[in-house]
């Protein structure tokens, strides 16, 4: 009888130890769960703050920046700001080299000083009394080139550089 | 001969041509640019960075030039929709000029420069206009946007004149202004001057009166310094002369009680003299007497005790 009555504690203590072991790993695999939910919720919150799929460009939420205006036609020039800072995303079909491209640049936007010129990079700023400077970053990929233009008023030009390489970043081109 | 000839005729004409063309390749973005969108936007995007209503209005006037060279080019492309579309534009960049020049008066600049280059590139380009204005190739709608450039560059040539005016009046007005300015300084310099001799005079008055009461100061401790000495040889004095009071009693009293005493000694000695005398002038008196006293078992000269 007394052997009987020490079986059952027995297995009721194998049976709780059991349930135990089985609700850690519910927790284990729930937490692994968790965690690829919130890795998914990142990306999630990164959300779109513009998106065109035939000329294949998307550009993710960044503090602040808003949309401007897109123009479309042969090219396709897409403008975001923020604050005195405004970027000019340009495709154009790949017809033209980088050293083209930054000549043509630099002839319309008038009478310019270079600042920088790399080969896929041109800095200038405008012979003006409130000078103007631009800085274009050029992509080349398959038919297309991608071209950034960020213009800000030079006096703002340095606090401005973070916000730029943050914004460039978030600009995903073809 | 002739072959020769032919060929420099013939390498002339392309060399020409190359430089032309070179030349003609750098001056403007073309309209029919992959660029040219970005371009303009680059153009507004300067233009909405700007301030100075005065700069603003050059900007607008650089663009305005720019848009009628793309006229030209687009009428030669036979593009009429973009002529049309780029006179329009035109029209559109004369009108912002016209209303930073406003506006700059509004807010007071002097922009009598700005006026003055403005018109002067709008007398430039009238020709231009008119020569537009005579081509049959020009479609309809672009000529009443042309017409209407023509009308503004009249309201321009206005506006020039009136800068003109003002770039003249400005040496009379400068003139006057920096002789309006010497007068001031003049005045200043002589407030000033005034200023100066005031504060010096004050500061002289100021140390005489110093130097007076210090002059009266010094006369009263002088006079207080003369008093004291008086006053203490005053004392001196009184002191010395009671002193020789005391001095002379003193002496008056000891000359007394020398008197007194050498009188004492007078009477004395006399007394003395006069019982010697007396004693020479009776001498059997006297033995007798000393036989008696003898007798009587007293002293001899108890008489003189």
């Amino acid at each position: 009888m007394r052997f009987k009555s020490l079986l059952m504690v027995l297995l009721i203590l194998t049976f709780v130890g059991l349930y135990g072991c089985s609700q850690d790993d519910v927790t284990k695999s729930e937490h692994a769960e968790n965690e690829t939910k919130s890795s998914e919720q990142e990306l999630a919150t990164q959300e779109i703050l513009y998106e065109n799929t035939e000329w294949d460009i998307k550009v993710y939420e960044t503090s602040d920046w808003m949309l401007d205006k897109e123009v479309t036609g042969e090219s396709f020039n897409v403008t975001f700001e923020k604050d005195l800072l405004k970027a000019i995303v340009t495709i154009i079909p790949n017809e033209k080299s980088f050293d083209e491209i930054k000549q043509e640049l630099q002839v319309g936007a008038g009478n310019v000083s270079i600042e920088e010129e790399k080969e896929d990079f041109l800095a200038f700023k405008n012979e003006r009394k409130e000078t103007i400077r631009t800085d274009i970053y050029l992509k080349q990929e398959g038919d297309y080139t991608g071209i950034i233009s960020f213009m800000t008023p030079e006096s703002d030009w340095e606090i401005n550089q973070e916000k730029i390489e943050t914004f460039k970043g978030n600009i995903d081109l073809f | 001969m002739k072959k020769i000839i032919t060929g420099i005729i013939f390498s002339t004409v392309l060399i020409a041509g190359t430089v032309s063309a070179e030349e003609d390749k750098q001056d403007y973005v073309s309209v029919e640019s992959d660029l040219y969108e970005t371009v303009r936007l680059i153009e507004d995007t300067e233009y909405e960075y700007t301030n100075e209503s005065g700069e603003k209005a050059l900007i607008q006037d650089e663009y305005a030039e720019k848009r009628l060279v793309e006229v030209d080019e687009s009428l030669e492309n036979g593009d009429e929709e973009t002529t049309e579309k780029l006179v329009d534009d035109y029209n559109e960049h004369i009108e912002e000029v016209e209303r930073n020049l406003e506006e700059a008066k509004e807010t007071g600049d002097d922009i009598s420069e700005v006026e003055t280059t403005i018109s002067e590139k709008t007398e430039k380009r009238s020709e231009n206009l008119l020569a537009l204005l005579e081509r049959e190739d020009l479609p309809e709608q672009a000529k009443a946007g042309v017409s209407k450039a023509i009308e503004n560059k009249a309201n321009a040539m206005e506006r020039r004149l009136e800068a003109r005016e003002r770039a003249e009046e400005r040496p009379n007005r400068e003139k006057e202004r920096a002789e309006e300015r010497s007068n001031r300084e003049r005045e200043r310099a002589e407030e000033r001057s005034n200023r100066e001799e005031e504060r010096a005079e004050e500061r002289s008055n100021r140390e005489e009166e110093r130097a007076e009461e210090r002059s009266n100061r010094e006369r009263e401790r002088a006079e207080e310094r003369s008093n004291r000495e008086r006053q203490r040889a005053e004392e001196r004095s009184n002191r010395e002369r009671e002193r020789a009071e005391e001095r002379s009693n003193r002496e008056r009293e000891r000359a007394e009680e020398r008197s007194n005493r050498e009188r004492q000694r007078a009477e004395e000695s006399n007394e003395v003299r006069e019982q010697e005398e007396v004693e020479q002038i009776e001498p059997g008196n006297r033995s007798e007497g000393r036989g008696n006293q003898e007798k009587n078992g007293a002293p001899q000269n108890a008489g003189r005790q």
